[in-house]
């Protein structure tokens, strides 16, 4: 075969192939280009578990030193210097899944909440830093200009704040209210430097979050992940190699004194657990009542619990109940807040103190403004001041 | 070029030939293929080599024993053992860890909570000592 015909049968040959691979991709060619858009939308597909773009978040923190573990716990009033910029750099990336996140419709952090008392919740630790460094960034961008960036930096960590006591678990809810109180600090002194359509569209998201945790919620949780299984587990107690008081020791986070008070026995165990149940069954009806009353109430209620030796078991819903409470008026707060600088004080009519009802106080200052409400905490009232900035 | 002429590739390539395998390979390949029985010395090194992690194991164990008080009277004894306890319960970011903290003063909740922020994703730590939950931050929400 000379040379020619093997060069010619190839050529044909490899023409053929171009021919056979154009027809299999033309119906991928005729398709156009994804555009950037598109493909943030196939990465923020809503329907999945935000939980996972949230650890892939945790996983991208970054490991500050002494200079920006000092910076970040001083967030709020902090210098935002090249420190602060270097440590944000950092973590651009985290962020970044903490938006993604944000557009998941669901979250499930895939707890084992089989394990009672000793569940873990690393998430909690996680998320607390993740919403300090959201806030960081939200402060430096509010002060220089990039208000719209910023706004998507508080509803994310709201929106995280909700996602951490979403499963009911008192202690998620203790730091939902703390990672919500974050990012109210955060916007609330720059909230008269947003634009109108920025503060539209916080307005928007606010309307938007996702359900956090209940205290109604928190209060099935404990029982029956709690106590309820604890008193379980004693009716066979040999699922475990530890010695019994070492046991109920490590699980409920007693010292084996308050289990020896007890009884140090199975059933004189049970009998202290189940005495906590009427108390446990009380509690949602004390919070039908208003604040003041409903703090007495579960005082009251509380204190039936204090010759027991295993009161642990009994969380202290009283005090969870005023930051519950709080938490809920400072985000009312905040939606009014919203809603005044897009139209004025009058707004101010269209929101009422969650707790009693009762309407909410507007108190002009020099440089923002004050809204006031009924709720307390800590024997003080709830308020939210906008305005004061330090440029 | 003619259609005659052979290409220089052709004939360059016609003229490779593969090169013998070396004794040493073939010593090797036949090392392996050998059952085992025609390497009495590994089976004995592989044995030896368990009984010695088998001791280990067994001595780790009994200085790791639980050393109670025996005169503490058990009401819980167990019918079957499970070999060790849940690693959760061992960590101070189990739900009973903050429960208790919660219980003292939400301060202590946040100190704990702060005691254990921005570490490296792993196993975690033992709980924190007093001394580092006693820097409590006095502002509870923050």
């Amino acid at each position: 075969m000379n040379r020619t015909n093997r060069l010619g049968r190839s050529r044909a040959s490899i023409a053929a192939a171009i021919m056979f691979a154009s027809a299999a991709l033309a119906p991928i060619r005729a398709q156009p280009a994804p555009t950037p858009a598109a493909a943030a939308s196939v990465t923020d597909a809503t329907d999945r578990n935000a939980a996972l773009q949230y650890w892939q978040a945790f996983a991208e923190l970054p490991v500050p030193d002494d200079a920006q573990r000092k910076l970040i716990s001083t967030w709020e009033t902090a210098p935002l210097d090249a420190t602060a910029d270097k440590l944000l750099q950092s973590a651009a990336d985290a962020l970044k899944q903490l938006h993604r996140g944000s557009a998941c419709d669901r979250c499930d952090w895939g707890l084992n909440k089989q394990d009672s008392f000793a569940m873990r919740l690393p998430h909690l630790v996680k998320a607390r830093d993740l919403a300090r460094l959201a806030c960081l960034r939200a402060r430096q961008r509010l002060t220089t200009g990039q208000t719209a960036a910023a706004v998507e930096d508080i509803a994310d960590t709201l929106v995280l704040a909700r996602r951490t006591g979403a499963d009911d678990i008192l202690i998620g809810i203790m730091v939902q209210a703390s990672i919500e109180r974050m990012a109210i600090n955060a916007v609330a002194p720059h909230l008269q430097t947003v634009s109108k359509d920025d503060l539209a569209h916080l307005s928007d998201r606010l309307t938007k979050l996702p359900p956090g945790g209940t205290l109604e919620g928190s209060i099935v949780w404990e029982r029956e992940y709690g106590l309820m299984s604890l008193i379980a587990r004693l009716q066979d107690p040999k699922s475990d190699g530890r010695r019994g008081e070492q046991w109920l020791a490590d699980t409920l986070g007693l010292p084996p004194a308050a289990i020896k008070a007890a009884g140090a026995t199975p059933q004189t165990v049970a009998a202290r657990l189940n005495a906590l149940r009427p108390i446990y069954d009380a509690f949602p009806e004390a919070l039908k009542l208003p604040q003041p009353q409903a703090h007495a109430r579960m005082l009251e209620l509380q204190r039936q619990s204090d010759d027991n030796p295993l009161k642990i078991a009994l969380p202290d819903f009283t005090r969870a109940y005023d930051h519950y409470a709080a938490m809920q008026t400072r985000l009312t707060l905040l939606r009014a807040a919203v809603a005044i600088e897009l139209a004025g004080p009058q707004r101010l009519k269209d929101f009422t103190d969650p707790y009693s009802g009762q309407a909410l106080e507007y108190k002009p200052r020099p440089t923002g403004f004050l809204i006031l409400s009924k709720v307390t905490e800590e024997g003080q009232p709830v308020t939210l001041t906008i305005g004061s900035a330090d440029k | 070029m003619t259609n005659d002429e052979r290409d220089p590739v052709e004939v360059e390539l016609e003229a490779l030939r593969p090169i013998a395998p070396s004794s040493e390979l073939y010593r090797r390949i036949g090392d392996a293929l050998a059952p085992a029985s025609a390497r009495p010395w590994r089976t004995t090194l592989a044995i030896a080599a368990i009984t010695a992690a088998a001791a280990c194991v067994a001595l780790v164990t009994w200085l790791a024993r639980p050393r109670d008080n025996p005169t503490v009277s058990n009401e819980f004894a167990t019918t079957t053992t499970v070999p060790a306890p849940l690693a959760v319960a061992q960590s101070a970011t189990a739900l009973r860890d903050y429960r208790q903290a919660l219980a003292e003063s939400p301060a202590r909740l946040e100190a704990l909570l702060d005691a254990q922020s921005y570490r490296p994703m792993g196993p975690p730590d033992p709980a924190p000592p007093a001394a580092s939950l006693a820097r409590i931050n006095q502002n509870w929400i923050q």
